[in-house]
């Protein structure tokens, strides 16, 4: 009897052990690595063999995918260059990259951040950020005239934390609506710019078997697009609030609801929408049976590559029909592991990913860049995205509603109780529930 | 009279379950053929003939998804997953059964009782502790941690069959090998393991099932693609952006072949397993 | 004899192995997780003691987990109208004279063996709009009209995925009670023929009292299951749409995975084991009590 429960204190005390991370098994790579210093025979030494471990999230299965085939070519150019510098890469799909986020918490958590890495940015880096877990990129940005060059800094803000660069934002995309010229003008009718034109503009389309538009929100977060647009017009300071002072249950949040379920009730939106994936909402504007479509610029190459010059692209229409603002969203980045064994390596391929050929590369798949001076021919992109990259520039950038969220946690429930109220759940009961969430995981 | 009234409603009643069963077995089997027949098919042949046979066999489909989509890999990781957990739980729970029904200490009541509990608690319960802790150990590499993981859950119901077996099985042999001076690690090995071969023929197979087809252990545990198991790796073909159905369907068959063969040679093992524990309990 | 099978050393040596895998599997992490559910915690930053918040937030303003659990009560009885019933009814055709017995039991039971993974995606397929099989089978009879987007619509995608979980399990039930048919003694049904029983009587008062134990089986199995269905609702449809299908488990797995809300995730999974422990220990006594002398 003794026995058996001095081997299960010992068993229990053995667990315990674990989970304070006593006993850390980090693998360790490369085994004993020779010293860098100290080669001071001047001659040019064989270029230390590396192996970086490089994440990002793209689904793989989708041909269109812009970042899978952008960083596919990226490795492959690179590793030919540079062919002392191994990159495992691990691409995790799925979710609106949910999947991809919690797999790097973890891997951050236990002390195991690949040494490239793209991420989430904003509240989503600030914690490993906090832990020490990133590292800070100005002085490398600054001793890289190559790098300083493109890097602009307008587009650095969910980057900095404490005044510190931590990520290379990876695209800019804009969120709005995609529009079909050519059913437009067979109707007679213009692009919509408020809700009364949208609706009246949806009526005849639908009087004409057309979906008015195309949304698919089975993946929770687009009706927050409209809802944005719609939130910011009324009232456009609520993005410079400080997220401890934000409050939820004000009316304005509230009455941006009830104008968004004033364009649901419509019917503008296609049936079932809160169940239709977005790649079916895209097949559905692709083939021509929605007018409209709304989603964001990452979607460009996929439909360019069906509409060519039939498609347009505007901000989501607003009450005021001013189109002052256009969502403008950098949600994701590059950073680097603060406790990378191969640093050079890890930054030069950083870097690669920066050089013009390669940002160049990266809008001719439809991509915004995030950085500047970099020569884009015209020709070279097409006629949707050559539009968009000249009028964005018209409108002032605002972030989806999301990032006035503190945290995670609070951010996915901004993004689900906006689905809600597309349904018929109550708007105000929706948003006071929203405020309680946010004191009590603040 | 009564006979042949009897007989006729015989009759009536015959027909009724032939048709119950028949309708069932359609239900069953015609998915089957239409997943069959459309993984040989193109996109817009599935739409536009779905029921007949293909108009060319498109093999590709098989190549594309098992070799370019790698679900090879992931059919070789969930063979590594099942065979490991099962080699452990059979060593594991073939020694403690042994204890808990030939060997006299006072505890085996209060252990076997313990054991049986887990069959209680169900998997999501300890999955999140269990993450937490491979997490801040920086295990990265998962695949010890599962099949012990697997293991683990197994054993329950792998010591409750084995100790019903043995407690059926008269002890003369080991008695006989006692008085001959045997040891007990060679009474196990050369005698009660053969002995237990219909039971643990059974655990195998029926726990071999039960990794196979996991989800949600892998789910959570699992994150590079070479690690991914064959049931993650179907996954791939279903998401947001996914508009290829006849990889799907292709992708779902090559996960069901494995498990039907299986099924289909060793059925009457697989659903002893799942009695032996309803009826006994 | 008595020494070697009483030999200290060599039962540690025996037991240790499955006690130590299991104890440090199964009871240590069930602790854990009860300890767990009193914080809050998302990995990275410090972990708040959080008493009974957690617990207090989900009975009183988790909205998600209470349309969960009406999900989950739903789930219950779909189980048992889509799986029990059917398998009690194949289980007495089975067991009556027909030809082909044990080609209809393989059938039947074959989907048992298939992944839960898989089984959804093939129901995804049945159910898929465009070029799903139900909707090319009302297409071919004619009545494109009712084409629909099963798994979209959120009155009845609930429905859909509970046919698509019964299609699955029936078998699973069905052989239980087959085990439970073939032990009831011949002489009793030839006895209670001889009386001049017709084939209702003789259900009702041989038949299904002798498969109590059995009804008790599948009864908790289907109870239990449903507080731990996962697998088919997470393929067929993550819980869409908003939430039509949503579980409880699928529940914690949100909150934890994709939330980061690790505290709070244990808190819910705690309520599911209680309900299983719960449950089936429920059951059980519950028919313990009506034990038929035999």
């Amino acid at each position: 009897m003794k026995k058996t429960l001095c081997f299960v204190v010992a068993a229990l005390l053995l667990f315990s052990l674990t989970l304070t991370g006593c006993g850390n098994e980090k693998a360790d790579p490369g085994g004993a690595e020779k010293p860098e210093v100290g080669e001071d025979t001047g001659q040019a030494e064989k270029p230390k063999e590396a192996t970086i471990s490089f994440w990002y999230t793209a689904n793989e299965a989708d041909p269109n995918d812009r970042d899978n085939n952008w960083q596919v070519e990226n490795i492959e150019l690179f590793t030919k260059a540079n062919p002392h510098i191994k990159i495992e890469k691990t691409v995790i799909g799925g979710a609106g990259g949910q999947n991809f986020r919690t797999k790097l918490v973890a891997e951050a958590a236990s002390g195991n951040l690949p040494d490239v890495f793209m991420t989430w940015t904003g509240d989503k880096l600030a914690p490993m950020v906090r832990m020490g877990a990133v590292m800070a990129l100005d002085d490398v940005i600054a001793g890289d005239p190559a790098l300083k060059e493109v890097v602009n800094t307008d587009n650095l803000g969910n980057c900095t934390f404490d005044s510190k660069v931590y990520a290379l934002p990876d695209a800019m995309d804009c969120l709005g609506v995609f529009y079909n010229k050519e059913l437009f003008e067979q109707y007679n009718l213009t692009p919509p710019k408020n809700i009364d034109d949208l609706i009246k503009v949806s009526k005849t389309f639908k009087e004409n078997d057309i979906i008015p538009v195309a949304l698919g929100n089975s993946v929770k977060w687009v009706t927050q697009i409209p809802y944005t647009y719609i939130l910011t017009d009324l009232e456009p300071a609520l993005f410079d609030t400080p997220k401890e002072e934000l409050d939820f249950s004000t009316q304005v949040f509230k009455d941006a609801g009830k104008q968004l379920k004033e364009i649901v009730d419509a019917g503008v939106f296609m049936d079932n929408f809160n169940g239709v994936a977005p790649a079916e909402s895209r097949a559905a504007f692709t083939e021509g049976k929605a007018a409209m479509h709304v989603q964001g610029t990452w979607q460009t190459r996929g439909v360019e590559k069906a509409l060519g010059d039939k498609a347009g692209f505007i901000p989501f229409p607003t009450k005021s029909g001013q189109a002052e603002y256009m969502l403008k969203v950098l949600p994701k980045g590059y950073a680097v592991s603060a406790e990378t064994k191969e640093k050079e390596a890890a930054l030069a391929f950083l870097k690669f990913m920066f050089t013009e050929e390669r940002q160049v590369a990266f809008a001719q798949n439809g991509v915004l860049l995030p950085t500047k001076n970099i020569n884009l021919d015209a020709e070279s992109i097409g006629p949707l995205y050559s539009e968009i990259v000249k009028t964005h520039g018209n409108y002032k950038g605002v972030e989806s509603v999301q990032t006035l969220a503190p945290n995670v946690a609070v951010s996915e429930e901004v993004k689900s109780v906006i689905q809600n109220i597309t349904t018929d759940a109550d708007i105000d009961e929706q948003f006071n529930m929203l405020q309680e969430f946010n004191k009590e995981n603040k | 009279m009564q006979k042949a009234a009897g007989r006729k409603e015989n009759k009536v009643l015959d027909v009724a379950k032939y048709l119950i069963l028949g309708s069932y077995t359609i239900a069953i089997l015609f998915p089957l053929y239409f997943l069959v027949v459309s993984s040989l098919k193109n996109d817009n042949e599935i739409f536009l003939n779905p029921f007949g046979l293909p108009k060319n066999f498109l093999w590709e489909n098989y190549r594309e998804v098992f070799i370019n989509f790698k679900l090879f890999i992931n059919m070789l990781n969930s063979l590594y997953y099942a065979f490991f957990g099962v080699l452990l739980v059979v060593i594991v729970g073939v020694l403690a059964s042994y204890a808990i029904v030939r060997m006299r200490w006072k505890l085996s009541n209060k252990v076997f009782a313990l054991l049986m509990t887990g069959m209680l608690v169900p998997m999501h319960s300890v999955i999140l502790p269990l993450y937490l802790s491979v997490r801040r150990a920086g295990i990265t590499s998962p695949r010890i941690v599962l099949a012990l993981i697997f293991a683990a859950f197994a054993l329950p119901r792998t010591i409750f069959i084995l100790s019903g077996f043995l407690k059926d099985l008269p002890r003369t042999i080991e008695e006989a090998a006692v008085i001959d001076g045997a040891s007990l690690i060679r009474i196990v090995v050369s005698i009660v393991i053969p002995m237990l071969k219909p039971a643990i023929a059974t655990i195998c197979i029926f726990n071999f099932l039960t990794i196979w087809n996991d989800l949600l252990i892998g789910l959570v545990f699992i994150t590079k693609d070479i690690d991914k198991t064959l049931q993650l790796g179907i996954l791939k073909f279903k998401g947001d952006y996914v508009t290829m159905y006849n990889y799907v369907i292709t992708a779902i068959l090559i996960a069901i072949a494995p498990t039907i063969t299986v099924y289909l040679i060793f059925q009457k093992r697989i659903i002893s397993g799942i009695t032996a524990g309803a009826v006994k309990g | 004899m008595h020494k070697l099978y009483s030999n200290k050393m060599m039962i540690l040596a025996f037991i240790l192995p499955a006690l130590i895998l299991f104890v440090l599997f199964v009871p240590i992490p069930v602790a854990f997780l009860l300890g767990t559910s009193f914080l809050k915690w998302d990995l990275l930053s410090e972990i708040r003691f959080n008493g009974l918040g957690n617990y207090i937030y989900l009975f009183t303003k988790d909205t998600y987990f209470w349309g969960a659990v009406k999900n989950n009560l739903f789930w219950m009885v779909g189980n048992i109208a889509f799986s029990i019933i059917p398998a009690f009814v194949l289980a007495i055709i089975l067991n009556s004279k027909i030809k082909g017995r044990n080609f209809f039991r393989t059938v039947v039971f074959l989907p048992v063996a298939l992944s839960s993974t898989a089984v959804a995606m093939i129901w995804y397929f049945v159910y898929h709009h465009k070029i799903g099989i139900l909707n090319q089978i009302i297409r071919f009879l004619g009545f494109a009209n009712f084409e629909y987007a099963w798994l979209m619509d959120e009155r009845i995608a609930l429905l859909c995925v509970l046919i698509a979980v019964g299609w699955q399990w029936t078998g699973y039930y069905m052989v239980i009670f087959l085990s439970g048919l073939t032990v009831i003694p011949g002489e009793v049904i030839e006895s209670a023929e001889i009386d001049g029983a017709n084939r209702w009587q003789l259900l009702k008062s041989i038949t299904i009292p002798y498969l109590k134990p059995m009804f008790k089986i599948t009864a908790i199995l289907a109870i239990v299951s449903s507080f731990k269905g996962f697998d088919n609702v997470y393929v067929l449809t993550g819980g869409g749409p908003n939430r039509a299908t949503y579980l409880m488990a699928l529940h914690m797995y949100d909150m934890t995975f994709n939330r980061a809300m690790y505290g709070y995730g244990s808190s819910i999974a705690v309520i599911i084991t209680i309900l299983c422990v719960l449950t089936t220990l429920g059951i059980s006594k519950l028919f313990a009590r009506d034990s038929m002398e035999v």
